[in-house]
């Protein structure tokens, strides 16, 4: 108990800490505590907790609206899924530890005589809260859209089913991070087979069942009680295995984690995602073998070598090329299809996802002053050899996608040219010579290039002109050629 | 270094080991296994009979193909009592017995065969290390020769590929949460809790370890470290050298029976070199085995033993005896350098 109330009161003081800044944030003054600031702070829980519960409502009642009538009932699919789900999170949970820790844990708390359980519970009660209020929303919503009946009950009865499930997810992680040697790796499999094994019959999924009991005429009582009691199992075993938890183990593992919750810190609590995944990626790369050798050929080709070998080497290079690809593919769509309102979505799309796929390879050059040195050839030129192969790449593959996906829009002239445009206008707004004279206000090229394509994907879509459209990379190549010989001249 | 023969009798009954309660009063056994042999120590004492001590230590020797050959120790009842026992007089379980020189290998913290890699990048090959109980060692290379991945490694920090490493006798992969009440390492670059001040930290590191009367100690560091005025502050708004020492405090307060230190005189003024170094030349001396990674060293207060490591071997060791001789006209402050400079000469012929 004594181990509980420290990790206890560790995890107040982090939590009471964000709750401070998120607080400065909406505007408290953290440093007073007088009635005024008090009373704000009051009205600040009771404004975000009634847009909480209205937001909530709102989406349950709009998910009844729509899904009277249109969408078929869902529970029957419902234990399928869960059990699909269950195999997925326990072949996570195998491949993994349980919880990393954080800078602090990993100098303070990891190397005391705290006990283990204390430490498991502290990471598990927060992820439970998650699976809580994600399952309350989802399912909710999900038995909203089926038409509302038993609304309540079978969102109960889900959730605490998954909250059932993450526990036994956590059995699974703690057991196999328990051992004194090295956790073994291919455990995940089993759980990774077991999914098809639903194909077999019913009887895979009986336990799943209880979920939508409700709906089979059972009461809810019964099947919530044996749900708990699964759960509550679960509980127990997770703390009795928690005890012999190897934290070694989870400290060798926690080394990324504690770095990027570091970065979090230094940079603000809304660290860009793709930083984390290229943090990610590089500390993979360095954990493994280096693969192939650049091949020496001469400076043109020996930028497409060196791509290729990047891809090689960092598939996750090579998924950001296919989406990018796929972006340019999904556009198409957009602008061509009948609601002209897709390309909302496509451009929530583009901003969420990509980021500097054509010119990676171009800012790793440049942003380095010290790798900078080595490339004597200017900005201009640095920046079309390092981003033409991996262009040509994206334009290729997206011909490909888009003649190989049966989505309905025909290779046509006007079509090849809407794409090319689209293509040209995405290169030139990630370029570095858009940028102003006053770096500190300038668009990040990821912006620019998804506001320059996202205007083409609106004009045409909304003017159903797309031939207007090509204005967009035209315009942005007049300003690229204006700029480039302003630049020649006051050099 | 190979243990002794066992010094009570032994029987190995299909795999499992067992020995009558008549020779675990104060009884140091080896157990065979792999080759050589595990040393384990029991001390008696009147918590525990000798049956609760024969029922206790029953085990059985296995081989595992990556860790080489180790020892599987159950025994709740005994750990469960060492547990309580430390927690009011530290790692009582762990002090040495009748036989000294039987018992000296079994002291401190060993390893053998430990290899660690990086992708391809080989921090550590093969190191075989043994530092007995009370000895101050320095740990010497150059930028990555593995020094830190050592220590690392030492502390249960991370996991080795191969190898084994064993505290007081006890595989640290099987006892590491009684290892880590005794082991402490500070980083190069300690981190803290970015919430917690810098008392706070103090404050909880003592109730981590269960520590009574830990406030005089603490404040002692803290004024002789040049913290006192600052424990209100977080270690956040420190400088590089203010955050060592006060990670050097939080260490010294747990008074641990393993301290490693990666880098400690670095960061630190003289002053408080100068102090920390007669802090573990008086902490070695009353029998905590103190290792540290270093570049420099204070003047006074020489260690007992220097170890060279290069590209993640360990390419000399040497006692102070041997390099107070071999040294005499040196100052202690440049003899890192000097070892460091000879060892890689004879190495690496006359290009180092």
């Amino acid at each position: 108990m004594k181990s509980a109330a420290l990790v206890g009161r560790l995890r107040m003081r982090e939590w009471t800490a964000g709750a401070r800044y998120w607080l400065a944030v909406l505007g408290v003054n953290t440093q007073k505590t007088d009635l005024m600031t008090q009373l704000y702070i009051v009205y600040l829980a009771l404004f975000l907790g009634g847009w909480v519960v209205v937001s909530w409502s709102g989406l349950v009642v709009t998910a009844e609206q729509v899904g009277v009538g249109r969408v078929p009932p869902l529970w029957p699919i419902l234990p399928t899924v869960l059990y699909g789900m269950a195999m997925v999170w326990w072949a996570a949970a195998l491949m993994r530890p349980p919880f990393l820790l954080a800078h602090g844990d990993l100098e303070w708390l990891a190397p005391s005589p705290v006990s283990r359980r204390a430490i498991t519970t502290a990471a598990l009660l927060p992820a439970q809260f998650k699976v809580l209020l994600i399952g309350a929303i989802a399912s909710t919503v999900l038995f909203g859209l089926s038409g509302g009946r038993h609304l309540y009950a079978a969102s109960l009865l889900t959730t605490t089913a998954a909250l059932a499930l993450q526990t036994l997810s956590w059995l699974l992680s703690v057991s196999r991070s328990a051992r004194a040697s090295r956790p073994m790796r291919w455990l995940w499999i089993l759980p990774a087979v077991m999914i098809p094994l639903d194909l077999l019959g019913p009887w895979v999924t009986t336990p799943f069942r209880w979920t939508v009991a409700p709906f089979l005429g059972h009461p809810l009582g019964g099947a919530l009680v044996d749900i708990v009691a699964v759960w509550l199992a679960a509980w127990l075993a997770v703390m009795l295995v928690a005890g012999r938890l190897n934290l070694i183990t989870i400290q060798s593992q926690s080394a990324d984690y504690a770095e990027i919750r570091l970065l979090q810190q230094g940079i603000g609590r809304q660290l860009n995602r793709q930083i984390i995944r290229d943090w990610r990626s590089q500390n993979r790369l360095r954990r493994r073998r280096p693969w192939g050798n650049v091949p020496a050929w001469t400076m043109p080709l020996w930028e497409v070598g060196r791509l290729g070998l990047s891809l090689f080497r960092m598939p996750i290079q090579a998924l950001y090329i296919l989406e990018t690809a796929a972006l340019f593919r999904s556009a198409l769509f957009a602008v061509f299809l009948p609601s002209a309102t897709a390309w909302m979505l496509w451009v929530f799309l583009a901003y969420r996802f990509r980021r500097n796929a054509l010119t990676r390879w171009y800012h790793r050059d440049v942003d380095a002053a010290f790798l900078r040195q080595f490339w004597p050839d200017s900005n201009l030129h640095r920046y079309i050899h390092s981003s033409v192969a991996p262009l040509v790449l994206v334009a290729a593959l997206s011909l490909v996608l888009w003649i190989l996906l049966p989505l309905a829009v025909p290779v046509t002239p006007l079509h090849m040219l809407f794409w090319a445009g689209l293509i040209i206008s995405w290169y030139v707004a990630e370029s570095p010579w858009l940028d102003t004279t006053h770096a500190e206000s300038s668009l990040q090229g990821h912006e620019r290039a998804v506001i320059t394509t996202g205007l083409m994907v609106v004009m045409g879509a909304v003017l159903h002109h797309p031939q207007s459209a090509l204005l967009i990379p035209a315009a942005l190549l007049l300003t690229v050629f204006i700029q480039a010989r302003r630049r020649r001249t006051a050099h | 270094m190979t243990p002794k023969s066992p010094a009570r009798p032994l029987r190995i009954v299909q795999n499992r080991w067992a020995f009558s309660s008549a020779d675990v009063q104060n009884a140091t056994i080896g157990i065979p296994c792999g080759g050589s042999q595990h040393v384990v120590r029991i001390k008696s004492s009147g918590a525990l009979d000798r049956r609760n001590f024969a029922d206790a230590y029953s085990g059985s020797v296995s081989k595992r193909r990556h860790l080489g050959p180790r020892l599987s120790l159950r025994s709740p009842t005994i750990l469960k009592e060492a547990r309580r026992r430390d927690r009011t007089c530290g790692p009582c379980y762990s002090v040495p017995m009748a036989d000294n020189d039987t018992l000296s290998h079994a002291e401190g913290i060993t390893a053998q065969g430990l290899h660690v890699q990086y992708g391809g990048y080989h921090a550590l090959t093969d190191v075989a290390l043994t530092l007995p109980r009370g000895q101050y060692s320095i740990l010497v290379g150059e930028n990555g020769a593995g020094k830190s991945t050592l220590l690392r490694s030492l502390a249960g920090w991370q996991r080795p590929q191969k190898g084994v490493i064993a505290v007081n006798g006890l595989a640290a992969e099987m006892h590491e949460r009684d290892m880590r009440g005794w082991v402490k390492l500070v980083p190069d670059t300690p981190q803290f809790y970015p919430e917690l001040t810098a008392w706070e930290h103090l404050t909880w590191v003592a109730e981590a370890h269960s520590l009574h009367s830990w406030q005089e100690s603490a404040a002692s560091l803290l004024h002789v470290f040049g913290l006192d005025s600052n424990r209100r502050a977080y270690p956040s708004s420190f400088s590089r050298g203010m955050q060592y020492k006060l990670a050097l405090a939080m260490t010294l307060l747990t008074q641990p029976a393993v301290i490693l230190l990666d880098e400690p005189f670095g960061p630190l003024d003289p002053y408080s070199q100068e102090y920390l170094a007669k802090r573990l030349r008086e902490a070695a001396d009353g029998g905590t085995t103190v290792m540290a990674s270093t570049h420099v060293l204070p003047k006074d207060y020489p260690p007992d033993r220097f170890i060279v490591l290069d590209q993640g071997t360990i390419i000399d060791d040497v006692v102070w005896e041997d390099v107070s001789t071999r040294y005499a006209d040196t100052s202690l402050s440049t003899i890192p350098y000097r070892l460091l400079k000879d060892a890689l000469k004879t190495r690496r012929g006359s290009s180092a």
